[in-house]
């Protein structure tokens, strides 16, 4: 899809622009905020030149932290060298928010084929010097086309450059950094993810083997209830080998007997035949720590009587 | 188009971000599958052990047998009958010493009595009924 033209301005270091465009426009930068050198290198592509850039500018920029653009025109690069900080703070100056710019052009680019000069603004006006687009003062030149007429009928390069704040914040250095580190984090993170997912397998295979080989059901519900089940069996049986010993420990006097004991259903029944009657009260606290009467009836010396367990 | 590092940074650290989530997840899954193994096998291991003592019909069947087989049990009269997973015993004239015995060994063996029932037949001897469950 095509982009909607937007509007140009261009953006002098020494004179603000008149008017701004209310929706979001390109700025073509004014020679005086770039460097600018002509270079035949040994080298095939233009990153391979940006990475020579800063030291075939080295001495010849003032103080400041560069950013640089390379483009490849025949067997010459054109290589940028600009201060963004310093462009984006030039621009704050003149109430141009970062916000509102598209894309930012170089005035050597874009007006490369610039025959007559253009007026830029009342100071400058640009003309091609031997290929090199210069701002020289408007008083000098006669004649000029007005360069917002001229650049209202042009369409713009491709070799754009983006300034943004956090291109500021963040050199090559640190991000390299930050991103190996993150790079690193990242696969440590996923190599454990994979292991851990192997181990799940085998915890899988092992909780598999587990059912197989003690024969269980499969839910979780079913399981506790055959433990239940189980456990109370043996609760059971505990509490009835213990009623059982007291019954049997009962503190009998000679002549004293069971004549009946009967268990069924968590129930015990016994006939216990006494010397006396009054003795039942003794037996029935004698065991009435182990076992819970229901009822106790004592007929003639027999005490009779049944109870939970 | 140049794509601005802090973007690269940015989208890095938000795979990071999702990778570290993942991984968490995954770590916090495989801890509580390890924990459920190991609930399933302490489980498994006392379901096991309570049934070998309490849901073994072979093996409950061997304990009858040697009970009711012992010397203290010859002159008692076994009556023993096995309906469906229920052994029913009855046992007549058994004295003092085999009572003793029969008392300690079933009370004290893995044995699901259902039910007994000891019945006074004369001064010397019980008559002993119980149903057990195989």
């Amino acid at each position: 899809m095509l982009e909607p033209k937007r509007p140009t301005v261009f953006v002098d270091r020494a004179t603000p622009p008149e008017s701004l465009p209310r929706k979001k426009f390109n700025v073509l930068l004014a020679p005086s905020y770039y460097w600018i050198r002509k270079e035949e290198l040994p080298v095939k592509y233009e990153y391979q030149a940006k990475s020579l850039a800063p030291s075939i500018f080295d001495g010849i920029l003032p103080e400041g932290e560069y950013q640089y653009e390379v483009i490849k025109s025949e067997n010459e690069f054109l290589i940028f060298a600009y201060n963004p900080k310093e462009i984006i703070q030039n621009l704050s100056d003149y109430g141009i928010r970062l916000s509102q710019v598209n894309y930012f052009y170089f005035s050597q680019v874009e007006l490369s084929s610039l025959e007559t000069p253009l007026k830029a603004n009342e100071k400058h006006t640009l003309i091609n010097q031997n290929g090199i687009i210069t701002a020289v003062p408007s008083r000098l030149i006669q004649n000029a086309e007005p360069l917002d007429d001229f650049l209202s009928k042009i369409s713009l390069s491709g070799n754009k450059i983006t300034l943004s704040r956090i291109n500021l914040v963040i050199d090559q250095k640190t991000f390299n950094m930050a991103a190996s580190v993150l790079l690193l984090f990242i696969a440590l993170y996923t190599a454990q993810i994979f292991l851990i997912k192997e181990q799940e397998k085998a915890l899988l295979n092992q909780r598999q083997t587990i059912f197989e080989s003690f024969n269980l059901p499969s839910t979780t519900f079913q399981l506790n209830a055959i433990e239940q089940s189980l456990m109370q069996r043996e609760k059971d049986q505990i509490e009835l080998r213990n009623a059982m010993n007291s019954l049997f420990n009962t503190p009998r006097r000679n002549g004293e007997y069971f004549s009946l004991i009967e268990y069924d259903n968590n129930r015990i029944r016994f006939e216990l035949v006494l010397n006396e009657p009054r003795r039942a009260e003794a037996v029935k606290n004698a065991l009435s720590s182990s076992l819970t009467f229901n009822s106790i009836r004592v007929v003639g010396n027999t005490m009779v009587a049944e109870a939970r367990l | 188009m140049k794509v601005n590092p802090l973007y690269i940074l940015l989208l890095l650290l938000a795979v990071f971000s999702v990778v570290f989530y993942k991984a968490n997840q995954a770590e916090e899954r495989f801890t509580e599958s390890g924990r459920f193994i190991f609930q399933l096998e302490k489980k498994a291991n006392t379901i096991s052990e309570l049934r070998n003592s309490w849901q073994n019909p072979a093996d409950s069947r061997k304990k009858i047998d040697s009970i009711l087989r012992h010397p203290f049990m010859g002159k008692s009269e076994i009556n023993r009958r096995t309906r469906q997973n229920k052994e029913e015993i009855t046992i007549k004239k058994v004295n003092k010493q085999a009572l003793d015995m029969l008392s300690g060994k079933i009370l004290n063996e893995t044995l699901k009595i259902t039910k007994l029932s000891i019945v006074r037949e004369d001064k010397n001897t019980v008559t002993v009924q119980m149903e057990i469950e195989l």
